[in-house]
C-alpha cells in the first residue's frame, strides 16, 4: 500500500517532466498580454511625442531596439519584410541609445518605423516589462497587447505575427 | 584514425558489458563464471576511448566535431585535457569510465564477496554501463567526424578554463557513480542473500567513497563559483548546484541508516529505499543538468531530445527499483521497536530531516516547471526560500548531532545525556556571547548559527575526549570513529564559515578612478594602476589594489576583467587575500569613462566553508580506508 | 547663535547620512530579491547587466520616493510577473510550496511513530 503511493507520485513526476521537456517557449511571457498598453510618453525622433493618443484605431507593431544591439541589425531586414507583405504601422523604442549613433545607423540600415520614441533611461522599457532587446508587441485597434515576441523576428515569428494581424482584423 | 579506434572500444565495451549482463541467466548454475575479465575487458575498452578522445583534444585534431566544437588551438594544454569532460559527449564518456572503473575495483579488490554474489553485483553494474553507453552512441557519440576538417576549433566556455571547475566533474561523478555500485549491491541481494549486517558492511566503503568524493565535488563547485563568478557567494541554490546537494544529501541518511542495520539488524526497507534514491537522484540529477528543462546559469549543455533519453533511462532504474521493493517487501523481516533515546534514534531523526530536506529541495527547484505546466503562470524559486526552510530544517539536525555519537545503542538514560550536554551548552554559550561583544552588529540569526557551530564542535570534542579518556586511551581510536569526528568537526567548522559569510559580510559598489582609495574595515585598498594584459587565448584588463592595514602594507591585489574573443565571452578573476579567518575579495567590473565599477567584500569565515569541507571529506575517506583496509 | 546653526546644520547632515546608509542598505535587501530575468538564476544585486542595473536605480529611486518594500515589488510585479521575485509570493499559486516542507516532516514523524517504543 505504501509502495503504490510511493509509485504513483513517482510517475506522475515522471509524466510531468516529460511534458515539461517538449515545452516549447522557453522565455518569460508578458503580463500585459491582452491588457491595455502600459505608461508610454516619450519624445521622438523628429521632435514630436510618442504617448498614449498614437495607439489608435489601427494594429501596431511596437519594436524595442538599439544601435548597440547586435541581433537588432539581423532583426531590421525582417521588419522591411513584414511591411513588404503587410504594411502596418511600426513604432520602434529606442532603448537606452545614442542618437547619433542611432541616427548614423538608421542611415545605413534605413529607416522601417513610422515613428520612433527615445527611450534615453530605459524606463519605459522597464514600464513595458522588457528584459533584453530586441523584443516587440503587437497591439490592436483599442491599444489592446495581443502578442508579444522576445529577440529577434524572423520569418517564423514573422508568419505568426501575420495570422495573429488577420484575427484581429476581422 | 583517433575516431575509429574511439568507436570500436565504445562497441567492444557494449557488447562485452550486454555479455555481462546475459550472464544473470546463468547465476543458478553450480559453476559460475567469474566475471573478473569481462569487467577488466570493459575497463580497458573505455580507457581507451577516454584516452584516444583526449590524444585528439591534445593534439587539437579538428576533424573530430566534438573537439571542432569544444577546443582551439590557442587553448592552454591543461584546459585541453579537461575540455574533454568540459562538454555533454565527453562527460558521459567519463561518467561511463567511472562506472567502469568502480565495477573494475569491485571485482579485482573487494575480496570479501562469494563469487554468486559478485558476480550478480557486476552484472547489475554491466547493465548501467550498457544503457549509459547505448545513451552515448545513439544520441552522444563523441567521436562523430566532420569533413573537411576545420582550421581551427570554437573553443571550450571561458568559466570551464579554470582549474576549479577543471576537476570538479570528475569528483562529483566518482560520487554519482559511486552510487551506482550501491545500487547494483543492491538489486543483487534481493537474487542472493538476505539484507542483514553483512549486506550494510557491504556497502558502507562504498557509500562513504562516494558521500566523500560527493562532498569534494560540490565545494570544489562552490569554491569556483565563489571566485570565478565575481558576485563573492559561494552557493545560489541554482538548479543545477541543487542537483548535485540532493544524491549528497540522500547519502548522508544512507550512511547513517547502514550504521543502524549492522549494528541493530532493522531498517531495512528504509535502507534499501535509500540506497536506490541515492542512484536515482544522481540519475535525476544528471537529468536536470543535462536535459535543459531548467534555465539556469550552470545549464552548459542542453537538448531536449538527449533529455527525453536521460528521462527513459531515470525511469527505468527508479521503477524497476520501487516495483522490486514492493513486492519482495513482504519477505524482508525487521527487528524489534527502536527506543527515541537511544543512538538509533537519533539516526532515525537524522534520517528524516536529510530527506525532508532532498525533498524540499527537489520540489522547489521542480515547482515552477510543475506550476507552468497547469496553470501557465511563471514563478521563480530562488535563494530566499531555500534559505529559509534549508536553515529551519537543518538547524535541527545539527542540535541532534552534536550529542548523537555520544548515546548508546539501545537504549541510554536522559538524565545522565543532559547532564553531560550540560557543559557543552555552557561553552556554546561562551563562545557565542564571545562573538555576540566582538561584532555585536549582525542579526540575531548569525548568533543561532555561531551557537549551532559551537554547540556542534563542543559536543564532538567532548565524545572525543570521552572515548580515549581525555587523550590517555589513545589505542581506542579507529579509523571509523576518528573519520566520523574529523568529519563531524568539519560540519562544525563549515556552518561557522557560511555564517560569517553570509550574514556578517560587508560588500561595496564602488566606481573607481586610478589613485582613489576605498576602506573596508579596518583595510584601506589603493587603486594604483590598471593595465591591459594579454594571455594565450584571451586579453583584458589588471587592476592593482595595495592593500593595507592601519597604514601597513600587506599585499599587492590583481583583480582581472578578460575577454575571451573566440567565443566572445567576458570573465571575472576575482582577486582575494585570505588569512584564515576572513576574506578580503575584490572582483572587477565594467569600465565607465576613465573609471572602473568594483566589488569590494570583507567576508568573515568564509575560508572556513572550505576548510570544513575538506575536512569532511578526509573524515569520509579516513573511515573508508580502515573499512577498505581491514576487510578486504 | 552661530554655534546652534551649526549644530543644526551638522545633525541636519548626519541624519541624512545615516538616513541614506539605511536606504542603501534596504535597497541591497530588496536587490537580493529580485531576480535579473535576463541572466536567469542570479538576484538583480549580483548581476552586471544593463536591465539589472536600471533596476537597482529604480528602487533606490522608490526608496527616497519613500515606498516601501512591499510597493516597490507590486510595481515591479505588475510589470514582469511574479517571475521577477526570487521569493515566492504566499498565495493561492504557492500554498503547496511553502507548505511542503512541514507537511513532509508532519508525515516522516507520522511514519516514524510506528517504530518507536511505546515508553
Amino acid at each position: 500500500m505504501k509502495y503504490t503511493g510511493l509509485i504513483i507520485i513517482t510517475a506522475f513526476i515522471f509524466i510531468c517532466l516529460f511534458f515539461g521537456l517538449n515545452k516549447e517557449d522557453q522565455t518569460l511571457k508578458s503580463v500585459f498580454l491582452n491588457k491595455p498598453i502600459p505608461e508610454i510618453n516619450l519624445n521622438s525622433l523628429k521632435n514630436n511625442k510618442l504617448d498614449q493618443s498614437d495607439f489608435k484605431n489601427e494594429i501596431l507593431l511596437v519594436n524595442f531596439f538599439a544601435s548597440w544591439c547586435l541581433p537588432c541589425i539581423v532583426e531590421h531586414d525582417f521588419l522591411f519584410e513584414l511591411k513588404k507583405q503587410k504594411p502596418i504601422k511600426i513604432y520602434g523604442i529606442n532603448y537606452k541609445d545614442n542618437i547619433k549613433n542611432l541616427e548614423i545607423w538608421l542611415e545605413k540600415l534605413g529607416n522601417p518605423y513610422s515613428k520612433i520614441g527615445i527611450d534615453k533611461t530605459g524606463i519605459t522599457g522597464i514600464n513595458w516589462g522588457v528584459n533584453g532587446i530586441p523584443e516587440s508587441f503587437l497591439i490592436d485597434q483599442n491599444g489592446i497587447i495581443k502578442h508579444k515576441i522576445n529577440g529577434v523576428i524572423n520569418e517564423k515569428q514573422i508568419k505568426i505575427l501575420l495570422k495573429k494581424i488577420e484575427s484581429l482584423e476581422k | 584514425m583517433v575516431a575509429i579506434i574511439g568507436n570500436i572500444s565504445l562497441i567492444f565495451a557494449i557488447l562485452l558489458s550486454f555479455y555481462q549482463f546475459l550472464n544473470i541467466r546463468n547465476i543458478n548454475k553450480i559453476r559460475v563464471l567469474n566475471p573478473d575479465r569481462n569487467i577488466s575487458l570493459q575497463f580497458f575498452f573505455i580507457l581507451t576511448a577516454f584516452f584516444s578522445l583526449m590524444f585528439a583534444y591534445v593534439v587539437s585534431d579538428f576533424s573530430i566535431l566534438n573537439v571542432y566544437q569544444n577546443s582551439h588551438t590557442a587553448k592552454p594544454l591543461l584546459y585541453k585535457i579537461t575540455g574533454v569532460w568540459g562538454n555533454h559527449e565527453g562527460s558521459m564518456l567519463l561518467w561511463v569510465l567511472v562506472l567502469v572503473f568502480f565495477g573494475f575495483l569491485i571485482s579485482r579488490y573487494d575480496k570479501r564477496l562469494d563469487l554468486p554474489y559478485k558476480t550478480l553485483t557486476l552484472s547489475f553494474q554491466s547493465l548501467i554501463t550498457f544503457i549509459f553507453l547505448l545513451f552515448i552512441l545513439l544520441s552522444s557519440n563523441p567521436f562523430v567526424v566532420i569533413s573537411p576538417t576545420p582550421v581551427n576549433g570554437q573553443d571550450l566556455n571561458p568559466l570551464l578554463q579554470d582549474p576549479g571547475l577543471a576537476f570538479h566533474p570528475p569528483n562529483l561523478y566518482i560520487g554519482y557513480v559511486g552510487l551506482s555500485i550501491v545500487f547494483s549491491f543492491t538489486i543483487a541481494r534481493f537474487y542472493k542473500g538476505s539484507f542483514d549486517a553483512s549486506w550494510a558492511k557491504l556497502i558502507k566503503p562504498w557509500v562513504l567513497l562516494s558521500w566523500s568524493f560527493l562532498t569534494l565535488g560540490i565545494s570544489l563547485g562552490s569554491w569556483w563559483a565563489y571566485y570565478e563568478l565575481g558576485w563573492g557567494g559561494f552557493w545560489f541554490w541554482d538548479p543545477v548546484e541543487n542537483a548535485s546537494l540532493m544524491p549528497w544529501l540522500c547519502a548522508t541518511a544512507l550512511l547513517h541508516s547502514t550504521l543502524v542495520l549492522e549494528k541493530r539488524n532493522t531498517l531495512k526497507k528504509w535502507t534499501i529505499l535509500l540506497a536506490f534514491l541515492s542512484f536515482s537522484f544522481s540519475l535525476i540529477g544528471t537529468f536536470l543538468v543535462r536535459s535543459g528543462i531548467i534555465t539556469s546559469v550552470h545549464a552548459f549543455a542542453s537538448d531536449p531530445t538527449r533529455g527525453v533519453f536521460i528521462l527513459m533511462i531515470c525511469a527505468f532504474f527508479i521503477f524497476s527499483s520501487f516495483i522490486l521493493l514492493a513486492k519482495k517487501s513482504g519477505s524482508i523481516k525487521e527487528e524489534k521497536l527502536i527506543s527515541p533515546i537511544s543512538k538509533e534514534g537519533t539516526i532515525i531523526f537524522n534520517n528524516l530531516l536529510m530527506v525532508a530536506m532532498l525533498l524540499t529541495i527537489f520540489i522547489g527547484t521542480i515547482y515552477p516547471i510543475f506550476l507552468e505546466m497547469f496553470t501557465g503562470d511563471q514563478i521563480s524559486v530562488g535563494p530566499p526560500y531555500f534559505n529559509l526552510t534549508s536553515t529551519l530544517i537543518m538547524g535541527p539536525a545539527i542540535l541532534i548531532m552534536s550529542f548523537a555519537p555520544m548515546i548508546n545503542w539501545k537504549k541510554d538514560d536522559l538524565v545522565g545525556l543532559l547532564s553531560r550536554l550540560k557543559t557543552i551548552l555552557f561553552l556554546s554559550l561562551l563562545v557565542t556571547f564571545i562573538f555576540f561583544y566582538i561584532n555585536f552588529q549582525g542579526p540575531i540569526i548569525a548568533l543561532v548559527g555561531i551557537f549551532l557551530a559551537a554547540w556542534l564542535f563542543f559536543g564532538t570534542l567532548f565524545n572525543f575526549f570521552e572515548k580515549t579518556k581525555y587523550l590517555k586511551k589513545l589505542k581506542n581510536l579507529n579509523k571509523t570513529f576518528l573519520g566520523m569526528i574529523v568529519a563531524h568537526l568539519g560540519v562544525a567548522i563549515f556552518i561557522a564559515g557560511v555564517t560569517g559569510s553570509t550574514l556578517w559580510k560587508v560588500e561595496k559598489i564602488k566606481t573607481l578612478k586610478v589613485g582613489e582609495k576605498v576602506l573596508l574595515n579596518n583595510y584601506s585598498l589603493n587603486f594604483d594602476k590598471i593595465k591591459k594584459i594579454r594571455g594565450k587565448n584571451y586579453i583584458g584588463h589588471e587592476a592593482e589594489f595595495n592593500l593595507y592595514k592601519k597604514n601597513k602594507f600587506i599585499k599587492t591585489l590583481k583583480p582581472q576583467k578578460r575577454f575571451y574573443p573566440v567565443q566572445e565571452f567576458p570573465t571575472t578573476e576575482a582577486a582575494i587575500y585570505s588569512r584564515g579567518l576572513s576574506d578580503i575579495y575584490i572582483a572587477m567590473s565594467e569600465p565607465i569613462d576613465n573609471s572602473w565599477i568594483f566589488r569590494f567584500h570583507y567576508s568573515p569565515l568564509t575560508p572556513w566553508i572550505w576548510i570544513g569541507s575538506i575536512m569532511a571529506f578526509i573524515g569520509g575517506i579516513l573511515s573508508f580506508s580502515h573499512r577498505i583496509f581491514k576487510r578486504i | 547663535m552661530k554655534k546652534l546653526f551649526i549644530l543644526i546644520v551638522l545633525t541636519l547632515f548626519s541624519q541624512n547620512v545615516f538616513a541614506d546608509e539605511n536606504l542603501d542598505k534596504k535597497a541591497r535587501e530588496i536587490n537580493k530579491k529580485i531576480r535579473c530575468v535576463v541572466c536567469q538564476s542570479q538576484s538583480i544585486d549580483d548581476s552586471d547587466s544593463i536591465l539589472a542595473r536600471d533596476l537597482r536605480v529604480l528602487i533606490k529611486e522608490k526608496l527616497n520616493e519613500g515606498k516601501n518594500e512591499k510597493e516597490i515589488t507590486d510595481y515591479l510585479v505588475e510589470r514582469y510577473g511574479e517571475f521577477i521575485l526570487l521569493k515566492p509570493r504566499f498565495n493561492s499559486k504557492t500554498y503547496f510550496l511553502w507548505l511542503a516542507p512541514l507537511i513532509i516532516l508532519l508525515f516522516g514523524l507520522f511514519l516514524i511513530k510506528g517504530i518507536f517504543k511505546k515508553n
